[in-house]
């Protein structure tokens, strides 16, 4: 059987413009909906379930189930890690055609590395293609090691099902290794702050819309694009 | 004297986490390359992600004709627990434990002091030679596509 190297990067060209596109997350930072079972995380070898999350759920009905990552900033704002709600404003202003009806939420910590990236990633990467409709799909990982790897696994599955993706990692060193398709890395982010801190809405748009201009900005595929942010480090200094 | 691209690798014998089966590298020679993986200590955040990274490309390694065999100063009874606790790993984790490290010495990558070993590769071709080693920052998983491009060209 052949198998794929990593080194080969898949990637899909974003035909249509990103104002008739339709866009749906993924994301291995443990997400799920309030009323949905959560992660199984009594089992030291993790969950290779995912969780559909309705388009319709309020941002305040999801929740997170992960043990390998300090969450505490999503269970204040969601957002941070899965983001809806910066989203739904890119759709109100123009700059995405539509929502798609259903995002996933996996946790992507798993010792179970060779089902995850033969059995889960593939699964996801069919119900996205085949239950969203999206054209293109957003990534964000949780924990630093294994979600930032597994994300990319599920990434490349989605690209080579035709549909372009784009990753927000904040561990770039571990994204790397798997090669992803496109990938923007907000500089000096920690770990559970994909899209920046928690409410802080227009620099979690912001980044979100950047990530999602890379599909028509084409960088080279498998290479992480690094942008700054001086918004979220200011609010770091002022911490410290 | 650490060992060398195009040294011979120094022949050991040592117990696997497969019910202690002896495993010796000579049993390789003329048949598979070796991918040799020193890593520091069962249970620990790294290793517990590089050593499933083995796992989940095995059909890749043996696509390449290569056996992977995995070396810390681990117990056999801790490297059974690890091994289960990762889900099972079908290849072979050896145990150097008594005299604790003396192939990981051999091979000069033992952490003196510390006690245990670095996070080290080293790739054996079918005639017994170094052809690639890598002694890594400890905290960095290796990228196992650096090792494919290796024995890519074996």
């Amino acid at each position: 059987m052949f198998r794929l190297a990593r080194k080969c990067v898949p990637f899909t060209p974003l035909d249509r413009e990103l104002a008739k596109s339709t866009v749906a997350i993924v994301t291995a930072a443990g997400v799920h909906q309030k009323n949905q079972p959560g992660f199984n995380i009594a089992d030291e070898l993790g969950d290779l379930t995912f969780r559909a999350i309705n388009n319709e759920v309020n941002s305040a009905n999801l929740m997170v189930t992960h043990h390998h990552y300090d969450h505490t900033d999503a269970d204040q704002d969601i957002n941070v890690v899965f983001p809806i709600d910066p989203l739904r404003q890119l759709l109100a202003d123009g700059f995405i055609g539509e929502i798609a009806a259903e995002h996933i939420g996996y946790m992507g910590y798993t010792m179970q590395l060779k089902k995850m990236y033969e059995e889960t990633a593939p699964q996801i990467a069919e119900y996205i293609d085949k239950k969203t409709r999206a054209d293109i799909v957003v990534l964000t990982g949780g924990c630093p090691e294994v979600c930032h790897r597994t994300i990319v696994a599920v990434q490349r599955e989605i690209e080579m099902r035709g549909i372009a993706t784009v990753l927000i990692t904040v561990s770039p060193e571990a994204s790397r290794q798997m090669r992803p398709p496109r990938a923007l890395y907000p500089n000096g982010f920690k770990i559970g702050n994909a899209l920046g801190r928690p409410l802080q809405p227009n620099l979690q748009k912001q980044v979100l819309r950047d990530a999602i201009s890379l599909l028509k900005e084409a960088p080279r595929p498998g290479e992480i694009i690094t942008r700054e942010y001086p918004a979220y480090l200011q609010i770091s200094q002022l911490q410290e | 004297m650490a060992l060398e691209i195009g040294d011979s690798a120094p022949d050991f014998e040592l117990k696997s986490h497969h019910e202690g089966k002896a495993i010796k590298l000579s049993d390789f020679r003329g048949k598979k390359n070796v991918l040799i993986a020193f890593y520091p200590l069962a249970f620990t955040a790294v290793c517990s992600a590089q050593i499933p990274s083995y796992e989940a490309d095995l059909s890749r390694f043996e696509d390449h004709d290569t056996q992977v065999l995995a070396i810390s100063v681990d117990s056999v009874p801790s490297h059974s627990a690890w091994a289960k606790s990762l889900g099972g790993i079908t290849y072979d984790l050896l145990s150097d434990f008594e005299p604790k490290g003396a192939v990981a010495k051999e091979y000069g990558v033992y952490r003196e002091g510390a006690g245990i070993s670095e996070r080290a590769l080293f790739v054996i071709d079918k005639e017994g030679k170094v052809v690639y080693k890598e002694v890594h920052e400890i905290s960095k998983q290796p990228d196992n596509e650096v090792i494919f491009d290796v024995l890519r060209k074996l």
